[in-house]
C-alpha cells in the first residue's frame, strides 16, 4: 500500500514535469503546425490561441507510462481499448488542424466505441437503476456505445470557457483514481493520477485569460478516456458489495456535462433544429449571461459538480439509486431552466431599453 | 342572474394604498349593479375592527397574508383558488399567482382576465430570484389568460412582440383627485405654497430618477422643488436627503397619506416633474394631468404615450434645466389645458370602468384568446420550404420592428 502511494506521487510529479515541458515545446511549434484556434462567431476569446493542451497531456502520459511497470502491465490487458483511444486522439488532432465534418466525426467515435465494447469492456449491469441489474449482450453493446460516444462529446462541449473542462476533468480523474485504488486496480489509479498531474499543469496555462486551449485532441480524448476508465472500474466493481455506491459516484462525476448535453439536444430537437448544429445554450453559455467573469463561472460549475457528487452519495445511502439519479437530474435541469430564464430576461431587458427610446423625437 | 366577478391581487378595500386598490374601488363603484363582485383583501393591512363584510355593494373576503412582497404569491394563489369555486370571471391584478393559470385553463371553465401591471420583472427593486419568478409568471399570465390587459401602449407592443398576444389597453382613472385651494393653515405649514413651485410625488428609487431632478434643481436655486416620498426607506433616499436637505429651494417631504393634504400640495404646483422610467402608466402622472398641471416627464416611451406625446420631456439633467429655464408661463398654461383635455378623455374612472365591463362581458362570451401572431408562425419551417415560401418567415408584422 505504501509503495503505491509513493508510486502515485512519483507518477503525478513525473506527469507534471513532462506536461510542462511538452506545453512549452508544443506552444512553440503550434503556429507552424497550424494548431491554433482563431477567434470567430461562436468563440468567446478575442485572439488566436494554441490548441496544444490535450496533445501535451496525452504525450506526457504516454511517455510517463514507460517508466512504470505497473501501468505497462495494466495496459497490456487493454490493448484494443487503447487502440480505440489512439483512433479518437488521431481523429481529434486532425479535427483541430483541418476541421472534420460532424457526421464523419460521429462515425469514427461510434467505430471506436464499438471496438471497445467488442474487446469486452462493456457496461454489463445498470446496478439497480430502474430496478435493472444485469443486461442482455445486445443491450450491453448499445448502452456502452451510447455512453462512450455521448459522454465523450459532452466533455468536448463543456470545453467552452477557460478552465472549465480542465477543472471538471481534474475532479473526474481524481475521483476515478481513488475508486481504482479502492478496487485494487493500481495501474488504472496511477494512470488517473498521471492525468491529474497533466491537468493541473494545463489549468495553470488555461485559467482566465487562457494562454493555451485543450483542443478537441484534449477534450475528446480525455472524455473518451474518462468514460472508458469508468466502464472498466464499473466492471470491476460488479464483484464487490459497494458496486451501487461506485456506480452512483461515477454517474455523479460524469453527470454535469452529460445531462447538459442531453438538455441541449432536447431543446434543439423541440425547436425543430438539427441537434448537431452548434449554438450557445450550454451551461457555461447560460452562466455567461449572468455577467460574471470566467473564473467565477468555473468555480460555480465546479462547486455545482461537487455538490451533486456529495448529494448523490448522501441520497444514495438514504433512497434508491433510481430516485437519486432522477432527483439529481431534476435539480440540474431546474438550475439550467433558471439560467435560461435569466438569459431571455437579459435579452428582453435590452430590447426594452432600446424600444423605450425608439419613441423619442 | 348576475355573473360573479372576483377581483384578486389588491391590498383591499376601502382603498388607501396604491393604484390597483383605487382601481378596484372605482370598479366596484361603477359595476356593482351589474355583477356580483367579491374583492379579496389582505387581513394584514386591515385590523379586525376595520373589516367590513361588504363595501359599496361588493363582498369582501379577508386572507391572513400580505398582498405585497414574497407573500403575494401565497396571497394571490389562495385568493384565486377560493375565487375559482365562487366566480365566473377572475380579474387578477398582477402576475404573482399566475403559475396557477395553466391548471385553471385545463381543469375549469372560469375565465381569467389579467392585468400585468407594467413590466415588473424589469424593476430594480426586485432581487434576481424575484425577477426570474416575475419573468416566468408574466409569461404564464399572458399565455394562459383569456384576456390580458396592459396599462400602456408601449407595454402592448412588448406583449405583442414577446407573446404575440393582443393585449387590451386600460389605463387608470384620475378623477378622484381634487383641486384644493390652500387654507391659511396650509400656507402656514407649507410656506412654499405662497409662491410657485415644481412638484413631484414618488417612491424614492433610482428608477424614478430622483437624483437627476434634484441635481438639476440644485443648479437652479431660483426655482423651488417639492418632492414627497419615502426618503428614509432606502440608502439611496437617505443619501439624497443628506446631500440636498440643506438647499433652501429643495423641499423634501415625507410620504403623505392624507388625500386632501396631497391634493393641496400638488394641485397648486406650477409644474409637475415626472421622473419615472419603469414600465407602464403611472397613476401619479395621470393624476397630475387630471389636476391640469403642465407636465415635464422623463422621456421614456411609457410617459410619452401616457401624456399623448404632448408634454415636455427630458432625458438628462441639462434637458431639465433647459426646459425649466426656457419654457414661458404662457406655454406652461397651454400645456396645462392640453394635459387636462387628454386626461378627461382617457383617464376618468367611468371610462376605465366601462372598458373593464366590456372585457368582462367579452371574456364570458368567448373562450379563445385574441392573438396578433401571424398564422404562418404555426406552420413548420419544413412545410414552408417545401412550398418554396420560406422567405415569408422573414416578413415583419405591423407591431414588429
Amino acid at each position: 500500500m505504501e509503495s503505491i502511494k509513493i508510486q502515485s506521487g512519483l507518477f503525478l510529479v513525473t506527469s507534471i514535469l513532462l506536461t510542462s515541458l511538452f506545453i512549452q515545446w508544443f506552444s512553440k511549434i503550434s503556429h507552424s503546425a497550424g494548431l491554433i484556434d482563431h477567434p470567430g462567431r461562436r468563440k468567446i476569446h478575442q485572439r488566436s490561441i494554441p490548441l496544444v493542451g490535450g496533445i501535451s497531456i496525452i504525450s506526457a502520459i504516454t511517455l510517463a507510462v514507460f517508466i512504470s511497470p505497473i501501468i505497462r502491465g495494466t495496459l497490456q490487458e487493454f490493448v484494443i481499448p487503447i487502440a480505440a483511444v489512439i483512433v479518437i486522439f488521431a481523429m481529434s488532432i486532425y479535427d483541430d488542424r483541418f476541421d472534420l465534418s460532424a457526421k464523419l466525426r460521429l462515425a469514427l467515435q461510434i467505430a471506436a466505441a464499438v471496438l471497445v465494447a467488442a474487446s469486452g469492456v462493456r457496461i454489463e449491469s445498470l446496478y439497480g437503476l430502474f430496478d435493472v441489474f444485469e443486461i442482455a449482450l445486445e443491450f450491453q453493446y448499445a448502452i456502452t456505445v451510447t455512453v462512450l460516444v455521448g459522454s465523450t462529446n459532452a466533455f468536448n462541449w463543456i470545453d467552452g470557457i477557460d478552465g472549465l473542462a480542465g477543472s471538471l476533468g481534474l475532479i473526474t480523474s481524481t475521483v476515478l483514481a481513488f475508486i481504482a485504488l479502492s478496487l485494487g486496480l493500481n495501474g488504472v489509479a496511477l494512470f488517473c493520477f498521471g492525468l491529474c498531474g497533466g491537468l493541473i499543469v494545463f489549468l495553470k496555462y488555461n485559467f482566465f485569460p487562457a494562454k493555451i486551449f485543450l483542443g478537441d485532441a484534449g477534450s475528446m480524448t480525455l472524455g473518451f478516456l474518462f468514460t472508458l476508465i469508468s466502464i472498466i472500474l464499473l466492471q470491476c466493481a460488479m464483484r464487490t458489495i459497494h458496486s451501487q455506491m461506485i456506480f452512483i459516484v461515477i454517474t455523479c462525476t460524469l453527470m454535469v456535462p452529460v445531462i447538459d448535453a442531453f438538455r441541449v439536444f432536447a431543446k434543439r430537437y423541440s425547436k425543430g433544429n438539427s441537434i448537431l448544429i452548434a449554438d450557445k445554450t450550454h451551461l457555461h453559455h447560460l452562466f455567461l449571461k449572468t455577467n460574471q467573469n470566467h473564473k467565477k463561472i468555473v468555480v460555480k460549475i465546479v462547486l455545482f459538480q461537487l455538490i451533486m457528487l456529495c448529494a448523490g452519495i448522501i441520497l444514495a445511502s438514504i433512497i434508491s439509486i433510481t430516485a437519486t439519479v432522477l432527483t439529481l437530474t431534476i435539480c440540474q435541469v431546474a438550475v439550467s431552466k433558471l439560467l435560461m430564464i435569466n438569459k431571455s430576461l437579459y435579452r428582453w431587458q435590452r430590447w426594452l431599453l432600446e424600444n423605450e427610446k425608439v419613441w423619442q423625437y | 342572474m348576475k355573473k360573479k366577478l372576483a377581483i384578486v391581487g389588491t391590498v383591499g378595500l376601502p382603498a388607501c394604498y396604491g393604484g390597483f386598490e383605487t382601481l378596484a374601488e372605482h370598479l366596484v363603484e361603477h359595476t356593482a349593479d351589474d355583477y356580483d363582485i367579491t374583492v379579496y383583501c389582505s387581513g394584514k393591512k386591515y385590523a379586525k375592527s376595520e373589516r367590513k363584510a361588504t363595501y359599496k355593494g361588493a363582498k369582501l373576503t379577508y386572507l391572513p397574508f400580505n398582498a405585497n412582497g414574497i407573500q403575494s404569491i401565497i396571497y394571490d394563489t389562495i385568493s384565486i383558488l377560493h375565487a375559482l369555486f365562487k366566480s365566473d370571471v377572475l380579474l387578477v391584478l398582477g402576475v404573482a399567482g399566475a403559475w396557477l393559470f395553466p391548471f385553471i385553463r385545463l381543469f375549469t371553465s372560469a375565465r381569467i382576465i389579467v392585468s400585468i401591471d407594467g413590466i415588473e420583472w424589469k424593476r430594480d427593486k426586485w432581487n434576481k430570484l424575484a425577477k426570474w419568478y416575475l419573468w416566468w409568471a408574466e409569461g404564464l399570465a399572458v399565455k394562459y389568460s383569456h384576456i390580458d390587459i396592459s396599462d400602456n401602449e408601449s407595454i402592448q407592443d412588448y406583449t405583442a412582440q414577446r407573446y404575440g398576444s393582443l393585449s387590451q389597453i386600460i389605463e387608470y382613472g384620475a378623477d378622484h383627485t381634487l383641486k384644493v385651494k390652500p387654507s391659511s393653515a396650509d400656507k402656514k405649514k407649507y410656506a412654499f405654497l405662497k409662491k410657485s413651485y415644481a412638484f413631484k410625488v414618488c417612491r424614492i428609487e433610482p428608477e424614478n430618477n430622483v437624483h437627476i431632478i434634484l441635481e438639476a434643481f440644485a443648479d437652479m436655486q431660483r426655482y423651488t422643488l417639492v418632492i414627497v416620498g419615502n426618503w428614509d426607506s432606502s440608502e439611496y433616499g437617505k443619501a439624497l436627503k443628506e446631500k440636498y436637505s440643506d438647499l433652501r429651494n429643495l423641499v423634501l417631504l415625507d410620504p403623505i397619506y392624507n388625500q386632501r393634504k396631497l391634493d393641496v400640495l400638488r394641485s397648486n404646483a406650477m409644474v409637475y416633474v415626472h421622473g419615472h422610467s419603469a414600465g407602464g402608466t403611472n397613476p401619479s402622472l395621470v393624476e397630475a394631468m387630471y389636476l391640469g398641471l403642465p407636465v415635464i416627464a422623463f422621456g421614456v416611451s411609457y410617459n410619452r404615450t401616457t401624456t399623448g406625446h404632448r408634454a415636455l420631456y427630458f432625458n438628462t439633467k441639462n434637458d431639465l434645466i433647459r426646459l425649466i429655464e426656457n419654457t414661458s408661463v404662457r406655454t406652461l398654461s397651454d400645456l396645462s389645458v392640453v394635459m387636462k383635455t387628454v386626461s378627461e378623455q382617457r383617464y376618468t374612472w367611468q371610462t376605465i370602468a366601462k372598458k373593464y365591463d366590456y372585457l368582462v362581458k367579452k371574456a364570458i362570451r368567448t373562450s379563445k384568446k385574441e392573438m396578433v401572431k401571424a398564422q404562418l408562425s404555426k406552420t413548420a419551417n419544413s412545410e414552408l420550404i417545401n412550398h418554396q415560401v420560406a422567405h415569408l418567415r422573414n416578413q415583419k408584422l405591423f407591431f414588429e420592428n
